[in-house]
């Protein structure tokens, strides 16, 4: 056969174009589409964000929803609400995460034959119908305010029963006792914004009492360092964030807060005898009648100065809360509570009555027990779980579950699968709150709206609107058609807006604020405190339990978030991990060291933890915290539910659960290794975490630190060594680099220089920044073996310090993330430059140009580069909230902050498209954005008016590791300034 | 001539030819049995670093403090062992020392085979060995150069000439022998293939000058060579700013830790070979001695640079590298510490006695003890410098997974995969410098 030129092209072709076809068909195309026609207010490639309310917890803190092309993925504080200002707390930012969780209810289902399976809407909620016709039913939902509550009560009173908001954090004692003493059933507010002296018994107000994220922005404004205007003494049986925090802490056992306030009521008594009223000397002999016994473990000496610190103070307030410490004489220590604020003049002052605070309407543990009860055991009643996991949070949970699973008359309505929707008879998937229409007052006056900001995920309906779909199936009229009616309705009966656009306005603020009541000194009428039980001190045998609420973990809720449980807690810096916190003398005597197993015996059950060793908590004590036993957590992760240990037993004054219940057994029973992200906390004199005292801060005296240590000038500001003369804070401070000290040409930053000043004397350690951060940048979850190798992922971490200052086993935080420093190790090493320098002085990373070498991450000296290991899964639905701002990093590629770099293109593409320089804060990365205390500041170092730059020239200001390596990192710290030693520590 | 050997006189030429080229003939068993271990790690190895490249870097025990581990010791040790060949080669023979002759050929051969060897793991270690190649300085339309400030790019430019330059010294100086091996062969494949190796090779006059010239020129071009590679390799480390790396010491540390793990790697390997192949009065006792006494000089170098380490450590007063020496000493890898100061600068003490350093089953042991030092003063230096630098808070563990140790027996099978099969292939003791170094008298003998 004879081919010429043509037909041999031509073969080619066919050939080619054939193989080409063939091997298109393993990978099957897909293809982005724009929108045809775009819905209002969604561009492509640009963000639109949806003002909603935080229901991860019941502060209910404003939210700002970002979305992208109709996708929720970043939640930002709201930053008109009063209340958080912009701020948000570590799990308000993992919010997000709930309604991508994969454990999402799908499709309704009713049980059959013992096993839940799918059904239609239809089925599910003629079953339901069917269960309530025939008997009387409680509606317990989560703490609920408004128009929503308002729907719920009308549902509940249509089903014969009460509605009930259950939160296991419900500060029933504080609500009982102002019942006993001003007759009013509220929960006091309680703010920081005025206040000098704050004594704190056991309320972790920085952490998870009532609203910490205000609490800690109101403490961050009032204990800044320039300023100081606040001091925090903590009493309580363990050290979280707020008692590390405190200027002066000491360990206290829980059953000891009793008679230290009685000792403090008596000592503020001898001063005021003469100035007291008929009703309040009667009050206070109820009271310090049943107090007898002066309190343990605090010196007289102590208590003395606390009470001259108190009585001195302009604006003293007294917090006591937490699960902690609500023992059973929990209302009578609410009232001594409540009377001494009362005596010290701090009603009107740091406590509020009349507001009308959210927690208010938290229902008695009591209450919420016996209607789970009454519906497993009694046949006319039966019980509807509203998102809220009651069995996972009550003591006797399990037994319940398992009564109210033989009943079959337990109807959940949930979002997310739990032990409460294993146990039911028909789950009906309800709208996630970020998928909603609600309402939530969380005061008097302030109402967030909450609004849906995407489609609905699943198959689900709001909750209300199932309540009404059922009451309607029982032949109950309803008086307004949906759930939005009644928020709208509630809406204009609180705000009275009678503006055209009114409504659309207040929800694209997410908030209506009318001017609240101011509560006048509401009168004293003690006239039931006879009822009152005796101080009560723990007795018997063992080890005494404190179930402990977290920062990240909350209620325990927490655990159902990955990024909260990969974000490390700043105190144990474990991740995926809860372990059992035990007293240091306590590991002594039994001989056990971090990551141990021990067994937990109580008369209600006998679990096993892993131990780890906790600084500072109160002697004889073991902290487990809520969030063991979670459901969506991995098997791995050994961690017993505090509440499995405790029984169900209510303080018969105010129904709350007594918490502090007494003592439990405890034996080692196997080796383990906890799954810390930490090193050593030591900082072995490495001049890495710095402080300073109150008094050199006063004087002036700011430290200066070589290789060798600090040094502190002498009285009239000189430095005893030369070198220390001859470097200026200025250059300390400011972007300026000591040439003679460079071999190559230095890096010019001609227009803008980005640095960030790390407020280390307002770092509390909450982590918001941490889990912002997983947020905004896609960082994949690695889980706990991968921690265990060392390889979490996180961009940012906040490191635990011990240094020599620290006291009563307090630690130092240090927040670490890429220091962008002028002349970075990591950028000379890297043998491809996909570690390079920007113009504007970051540390750029070229993920596609990165060939995974890992010598940028060895040559880091502050190890702030992660790699990627594996390939890690993001499976459906949650792939949903990735960032597509931010890239997906492949295996094998380097990683690490960005500043983030993607928002500081934006603005600066924004700003020059308009025409107009950059303005200052302007830009905000995603930690500085969510920091609630406002240790983080971002800007420009070039800009001399920038509020980053003018914080950076501190005196207090010094950059890790530089006076060492000469890196000139764009991170400046701000030393801690710590309160001068207490008489009596140590 | 000074290049005469003084042991050699009892051999004829023909002899040596016979003597040599006999380690070509027919395997035995044994030679087979070993051949097969060998292949069957290699095995071991690609299966393992497949289970690397369709994973990812996280099956090897790397994590965030320790990004270099297993894969960077081995590439160090293998590089260090591909010193001597060069050394004895191309250093020996400029200063002609008479000991050379007999060994400088599995010394080379064992030179190419461990640099092909080391080379290997820097692909091996990267993430994305898909795009290696990016380190490569090429020209292309992004105007994308590596970064010639990293010491990975001029890590790679060292190793890939150093592998060039051994690799055809090697070849320059096996064209005499693969002539005689040509000439000796029968007609066939393997004859053609010696013939187009030997490049026509006749052994004229002329051919000879023109051959002793090009040896001397590459001889001298191998020498800077040798001193140049490991001290590139070694600012790997030096280059960085980490404590117990960054350290000026670092070159000729790493240059006298190489020639000693490569002349053990050497004697390692000769010892069998020459028993194996019965050409012990070729390969004598006298040449394995001047070898241990070589051996010995750079165990001092090394032991020396341990000591001074420690003590410019001390001297700086400097907290960070104060702390990392003594963690060396007493943390978690003090055991490899201490095992690397026995083997590298205490065990070689022992060949100042005379009657140790000419016991071959000595030389063997103590061989084969240094070339274990070695690779624990590799593990020692990369692996806890990392595990405890700036950040206390930031420390981790490095251990080696089953996947690390797999692709390490690899590495050592094809190593010694490729040395026994160039045995069989090719003279591996030069039969024209065997020749060249006996003494005059037996010259002009007729064969």
């Amino acid at each position: 056969m004879r081919v010429d030129r043509r037909d041999f092209l031509k073969s080619l072709g066919i050939v080619g174009g054939a193989l080409v076809v063939g091997c298109n068909t393993s990978a099957p195309e897909e293809k982005l589409h724009a929108y045809l026609s775009a819905p209002k207010a969604v561009v492509p490639g640009v963000a639109a964000t949806y003002a909603t309310v935080c229901r991860a917890c019941p502060a209910g803190c404003g939210l700002w929803v970002k979305t992208r092309e109709g996708k929720p993925i970043k939640l930002e504080g709201n930053p008109d609400h009063p209340l958080n200002q912009g701020k948000l707390c570590a799990r308000g930012q993992a919010f997000v995460q709930s309604l991508y969780s994969p454990r999402r209810v799908q499709t309704p289902m009713v049980r059959v034959a013992g096993e839940l399976r799918p059904a239609s809407w239809n089925q599910a909620l003629e079953r339901a119908a069917e269960i309530l016709g025939e008997t009387r039913c409680a509606v317990v939902s989560g703490l609920e305010q408004g128009g929503y509550a308002r729907l719920l009560q009308d549902a509940a009173a249509h089903l014969g029963g009460p509605h009930l908001c259950f939160e296991p954090l419900a500060p029933r004692p504080l609500a009982a006792a102002c019942r006993l003493l001003f007759d009013r059933d509220e929960v006091p507010v309680f703010s920081l914004a005025q206040a000098d002296q704050v004594l704190s018994l056991g309320a972790d107000f920085l952490d998870t009492w009532l609203s910490p994220l205000q609490h800690a922005r109101e403490w961050a404004e009032g204990h800044q360092a320039e300023q100081r205007a606040l001091f925090v003494t903590y009493l309580g049986p363990r050290r979280h964030l707020t008692a590390n925090m405190a200027d002066d802490f000491h360990p206290l056992a829980a059953d000891q807060c009793g008679p230290v306030l009685a000792a403090l009521l008596r000592a503020v008594v001898a001063r005021q005898k003469p100035t007291l009223t008929a009703a309040l000397q009667e009050a206070l002999t109820q009271i310090l009648d049943k107090a007898p016994a002066p309190p343990r473990g605090l010196s007289d000496a102590r208590l003395e100065q606390i009470t001259d610190r108190l009585l001195s103070a302009r604006a003293p307030l007294v917090m006591w809360g937490g699960p902690e410490v609500y023992g059973r004489d929990a209302t009578t220590v609410a009232t001594m509570v409540l009377l001494l604020n009362h005596l010290l003049g701090a009603f009107d002052k740091t406590v509020f009555l009349g507001r009308g605070h959210a927690w208010s309407k938290a229902a008695a543990h009591a209450t919420v027990y016996s209607a789970l009860h009454q519906a497993a055991h009694e046949p006319q009643q039966a019980v509807l779980l509203l998102g809220t996991d009651p069995l996972f949070s009550l003591p006797g949970g399990a037994a319940l579950g398992a009564a109210l699973q033989k009943a079959g008359r337990c109807i959940a309505l949930a979002w997310e699968h739990n032990h409460s929707t294993a146990v039911a008879e028909v789950v009906l998937p309800a709208h996630h709150p970020l998928e909603s229409w609600g309402d939530y007052e969380v005061e008097r006056g302030l109402v967030g709206l909450l609004q849906p900001v995407r489609v609905p995920l699943y198959d689900s309906r709001h909750p209300g609107d199932i309540l009404l779909d059922l009451t309607t199936r029982l032949g109950h009229p309803r008086r307004l058609p949906s759930s939005k009616d009644y928020v709208i309705e509630a809406w204009q009966h609180r705000c009275n807006d009678l503006a055209p656009n009114a409504w659309e306005d207040a929800l694209s603020a997410g908030l209506c604020h009318v001017p609240a009541p101011t509560s006048t000194i509401v009168p004293l009428k003690p006239n039931r405190l006879h009822l009152l039980p005796p101080l009560y001190a723990a007795s018997g045998q063992g080890v005494d339990l404190l179930v402990a609420a977290t920062t990240l973990l909350y209620d325990g809720r927490g655990a159902g978030a990955e990024w909260l449980m990969e974000t490390p807690d700043s105190l144990t810096q474990c991740a995926w991990e809860i372990p059992a916190e035990l007293s240091q003398d306590l590991a002594l005597t039994l001989n056990v060291s971090d990551g141990d197993v021990v067994t937990l015996t109580s008369p209600h059950a006998e679990v096993q933890g892993r131990v780890l060793v906790a600084r500072g908590a109160c002697p004889n004590t073991l902290a487990l915290r809520l969030g063991g036993e979670h459901p969506a957590l991995p098997e791995e992760v050994l961690a017993p539910n505090p509440m499995r240990l405790i029984g169900p037993v209510f303080d018969p004054l105010s129904g709350a659960l007594v918490w502090v219940q007494g003592r439990i057994g405890m034996a080692r029973s196997a080796k383990s290794t906890l799954a810390s992200v930490m090193g050593s906390p030591h900082s072995e004199g490495r001049n890495l975490c710095l402080s300073m005292s109150a008094s050199d801060f006063a004087k002036g005296r700011f430290p200066r630190m070589d290789m060798h240590g600090e040094v502190l000038p002498d009285a009239a500001g000189n430095y005893p060594d030369k070198r220390y003369a001859q470097m200026p804070v200025e250059e300390i401070a400011l972007e300026g680099q000591r040439p003679a000290n460079n071999m190559t040409p230095l890096t010019e930053h001609p227009e803008q220089r980005w640095g960030m000043v790390v407020d280390l004397d307002r770092c509390i350690g909450c982590a918001a920044c941490v889990t912002a951060c997983y947020a905004e940048n896609n960082i994949p979850v690695v889980g706990r073996a991968e921690v265990l190798r060392g390889r979490e992922l996180s961009w940012m971490r906040i490191e635990q310090h011990i240094t020599a200052d620290v006291r009563q086993g307090q630690v130092r935080f240090l927040p670490i993330m890429c220091q962008q420093c002028g002349q970075a190790p990591c950028e000379t090493v890297c043998p491809v430059f996909a570690a390079y320098h920007t113009p504007d002085g970051l540390n750029a990373q070229v993920y596609n140009r990165c060939v995974g070498t890992r010598y940028c991450s060895n040559n880091c000296p502050y190890k702030v580069r992660r790699f990627n290991w594996f390939d890690y899964p993001r499976p459906e639905p949650g792939n949903q909230q990735l960032n597509p701002d931010v890239t997906v990093r492949p295996r094998g590629v380097m990683e690490k902050c960005t500043f983030c770099v993607h928002r500081i293109r934006e603005a600066r593409n924004r700003a020059a498209f308009e025409g107009r320089p950059l303005r200052d804060g302007e830009i905000q990365p995603a930690c500085v954005q969510t920091c609630p205390t406002g240790a983080l500041r971002f800007g420009n170092f070039k800009d001399l008016d920038a509020e980053a730059t003018q914080w950076s020239q501190n005196p207090r200001g010094y950059r890790v590791l530089d006076y060492l390596l000469n890196t000139r990192p764009g991170v400046v710290y701000l030393r801690k300034v710590y309160a001068d030693s207490q008489e009596g520590q140590g | 001539m000074s290049t005469h050997h003084p042991q050699l006189g009892a051999l004829s030429y023909g002899q040596v030819d016979h003597d040599i080229l006999a380690t070509l003939g027919r395997p035995s068993r044994a030679y087979l049995a070993i051949l097969v271990f060998c292949f069957g790690l290699v095995c071991i190895g690609a299966v393992s670093y497949y289970h690397l490249l369709t994973k990812g870097m996280g099956v090897t025990g790397l994590n965030n403090p320790v990004g270099w581990g297993s894969f960077i010791t081995n590439f160090v040790f293998w590089v260090g062992i591909g010193h001597a060949g060069t050394l004895i080669s191309a250093i020996l023979f400029l200063l002609r020392v008479p000991w050379r002759t007999a060994i400088f050929r599995a010394a080379e051969a064992a030179t190419v085979f461990a640099v092909c060897t080391a080379g290997l793991y820097p692909l091996i270690h990267v993430g994305r060995v898909w795009v290696a190649y990016y380190m490569i300085p090429f020209p292309t339309g992004r105007e994308l150069w590596p970064n010639f400030r990293s010491p990975l790019v001029w890590d790679l430019i060292a190793i890939s000439t150093y592998l060039t330059v051994s690799a055809v010294f090697f070849y320059v100086g096996l064209i005499p022998d693969i002539a005689a091996a040509r000439d000796r062969a029968k007609p066939g494949p393997r004859q053609f293939i010696l013939k187009l190796l030997s490049l026509g090779w006749l052994g004229s006059i002329r051919q000879w000058k023109h051959y002793m010239g090009a040896y001397v020129l590459f001889a001298a071009l191998a020498t800077p060579l040798v001193i140049s590679v490991h001290s590139v390799v070694s600012w790997d480390f030096a280059m960085s700013v980490i404590p117990g790396w960054h350290t000026t010491i670092f070159a000729p540390y790493f240059v006298a830790g190489a020639i000693l793990s490569g002349l053990a790697m050497v004697m390692t390997i000769l010892i069998p070979l020459r028993r194996v192949f019965k050409v012990e009065h070729i390969i004598r006792p006298y040449h394995l001695e001047s070898m241990a006494k070589l051996l010995l000089v750079t165990s001092l170098i090394v032991g020396y640079a341990y000591f001074i380490e420690i003590f410019i450590a001390w001297y700086s007063g400097n907290p960070f590298e104060i702390a990392i020496f003594k963690y060396r000493a007493t943390g978690e890898y003090a055991a490899i510490f201490w095992l690397m100061v026995i083997c590298n600068a205490v065990v070689p003490l022992l060949f100042f006695k005379k009657s140790i350093r000419t016991n071959i089953l000595a030389l063997f042991i103590i061989s084969i003890v240094v070339n274990f030092g070695m690779w624990f003063e590799r593990y020692n230096i990369i692996v806890s410098s990392l595990a405890h630098d700036f950040f206390p808070t930031a420390w981790g563990i490095y251990e080696m997974t089953p996947v690390e140790w797999g692709i390490m027996l690899g590495a050592f099978g094809l190593f010694f995969l490729l040395f026994l099969t160039f045995v069989r292939i090719l003279p591996s003791i030069s039969i024209a410098e065997v020749k060249e170094s006996m003494p005059h008298p037996l010259r002009g003998r007729k064969r």
